[in-house]
């Protein structure tokens, strides 16, 4: 629970903060057994997560690869053995995005990148929740944050629901017509 | 589902056992009654019981999560047993501490659909 001072202050300065269109191409992975639902958002809606409350449809990507693979694999030792993954490249087209990875709204809010990538088990998914739930009631599309798997990763939290048109596009065959 | 879980942990009756998903998981059976909510009397009685199914489904289901994703029981007991990296609570704490089964089962769920730290 976020004490009301402060949500007062996180929705003032996220309202000041004008949406920022996003054009990438992004980067998921997923264990081999869940690869048909690689680009699903009901595990992270039936589970919650640092940046969305359950209930809520959110696609995280990476914007580096190396993060989307420490992503997915932060639970377990370097040296664990693993079974095989997949991957897929997002080409993502948003209208509006919030960068909590960017100094100047993270300086607007009043909050560090501590305050946004603690271990759930210090309470750390306390304010990045708090402000993804902002950001989706804003009706924004989309937010750039901070990893907390890979020092210095970025990654996009996709609200599915509230994008007015196709978010991604998934990369699979590109059909190549020569002249 | 694998099957080969399936036959691990399901009496003739066609239910789960407990007593056979306390030994996937290296526990011991009255332990197993705490997590579910159970007296380990009755638990013990009665290890199909119908008031445990719920509750043994959701653990035989996060450890089949497991299987994807570790390379086998042992693995998977071992990493149970160990801090996870960057949080440093063990799974198996979060499953006997309090509300248990539902913290357990979020860290699996989260895990084996691609939740990010």
């Amino acid at each position: 629970m976020i004490e009301d001072l402060k949500a007062t202050h996180f929705a003032a300065a996220l309202q000041k903060a004008p949406p920022l269109p996003f054009q990438a191409t992004v980067t998921r992975f997923a264990w081999e057994i869940h690869r048909a639902s690689i680009t699903s958002t009901v595990g992270a809606a039936r589970w919650g997560g640092r940046w969305h409350m359950e209930g809520v449809r959110a696609l995280y990507a990476s914007l580096e690869r190396e993060t989307g693979l420490a992503e997915l694999t932060h639970k377990f030792a370097p040296d664990e053995p693993l079974k095989p993954a997949s991957m897929v490249s997002l080409i993502v087209s948003l209208d509006g995005v919030a960068d909590f990875a960017g100094t100047p709204l993270q300086n607007a809010l009043g909050v560090g990148l501590r305050d946004l990538i603690a271990s759930e088990a210090d309470g750390g998914y306390r304010i990045p929740q708090h402000l993804g739930a902002l950001a989706y009631g804003h009706g924004l599309d989309g937010i750039l944050v901070p990893s907390a798997a890979r020092d210095g990763g970025h990654n996009l939290v996709i609200f599915v629901a509230n994008a007015q048109r196709t978010p991604f596009v998934v990369v699979r065959n590109f059909h190549h017509r020569s002249h | 589902m694998t099957t080969a879980t399936i036959e691990r942990v399901h009496s003739q009756s066609g239910r789960i056992d407990a007593k056979l998903v306390a030994e996937l998981y290296d526990l011991k059976l009255a332990k197993l009654a705490e997590i579910l909510g159970e007296s380990p009397e009755t638990l013990r009685k009665d290890v199909d019981r119908d008031e445990a199914q719920p509750g043994l489904a959701k653990l035989v289901h996060a450890w089949n999560e497991l299987e994807g994703i570790l390379a086998n029981d042992d693995h998977i007991r071992r990493w149970l047993h160990h801090p996870l990296p960057k949080d440093g609570r063990r799974p198996l704490d979060l499953l006997l501490g309090k509300d248990g089964l539902k913290q357990f089962t979020r860290l699996i769920g989260r895990i084996a659909t691609g939740g990010f730290a």
